[in-house]
């Protein structure tokens, strides 16, 4: 069984040297290249997140859309419109209460 | 005189592109020599060597000065490693593994294809032990220093030392 500094001493330091100048074209280049990765990444985030909203979003429209429709149905059956509802509940001192 | 790599980074986070790559310069041949003694493959050691300076490039608005730059680069460089040996455990199982090709001529041939072995083995311990180890080892660091790099205690680091040395025996010995 090795011992510890038989173990330590199976590792071989190597002492090689770069060519600097071709190193750090590569690694700005690669730098720039991750950074408009990163810009095109967020946009697809984003237009992701908008369409899950949008379908989040698209069955509350629906709600609204049938409570504005109820709404006219309304004031047509009553033969006013919403200009004479607002003036016949503020005559009869209505208010909406939250 | 040369710029402190403080003065380099607060001239980096100021907009000066040319600061980094003087801190780049001064550190590149260091991290180079870590990966190529570790993987005796300079495609490898090249690669990763990128992969550090790109998250330095990325996480150097973070740094806080509190800490020696050199110590800040050995914590990306160690995660870094066990990134790498993630990796090689998943090409590994996928069959998709290859060991270093290893110039035959090269006199040092022996000595590299066992310290080849030797990494192929500490790969294979926990994260922590691992990590030491791989500091202890490439540039015989103090355990003080070790546990200042991985945020453990002086005890924890030799711990682990001792903990990953055992395992390493006995990994090493099954084999000879």
């Amino acid at each position: 069984m090795k011992t510890e500094n038989q173990l330590e001493q199976l590792h071989y330091k190597s002492n090689a040297s770069i060519d600097s100048d071709a190193f750090l074209t590569r690694l700005n280049n690669k730098i720039d290249e991750s950074d408009s990765n990163r810009g095109r990444n967020q946009g697809l985030i984003l237009s992701s997140l908008a369409i899950v909203l949008m379908l989040f979003m698209m069955p509350i429209q629906e709600d609204l859309d049938d409570s504005m429709e109820m709404y006219g149905q309304y004031l047509s059956e009553y033969g006013t419109d919403t200009y004479e509802m607002i003036a016949l509940l503020s005559e009869n001192d209505l208010t909406f209460e939250q | 005189m040369p710029a402190k790599d403080h003065d380099l980074i607060k001239q980096f986070n100021r907009g000066n592109r040319e600061a980094f790559n003087r801190l780049v310069k001064r550190y590149m041949n260091d991290t180079y020599n870590y990966y190529y003694s570790i993987t005796q493959d300079p495609l490898d050691a090249d690669e990763l060597t990128q992969q550090v300076f790109v998250q330095v490039f990325k996480s150097l608005k973070k740094f806080r000065y509190e800490a020696a730059f050199s110590t800040y680069l050995y914590r990306i460089k160690v995660n870094t490693l066990n990134s790498y040996f993630s990796n090689n455990r998943w090409r590994s199982f996928l069959g998709l593994d290859q060991m270093p090709e290893l110039e035959t001529t090269d006199e040092d041939f022996d000595k590299k294809t066992l310290s080849v072995e030797l990494w192929k083995a500490i790969e294979q311990l926990p994260k922590k032990q691992r990590s030491v180890i791989s500091l202890r080892i490439t540039d015989n660091l103090k355990f003080k220093e070790v546990g200042e790099i991985l945020k453990i205690s002086e005890d924890a680091a030799k711990n682990n030392y001792s903990h990953g040395i055992k395992s390493l025996q006995k990994i090493m010995g099954k084999k000879r």
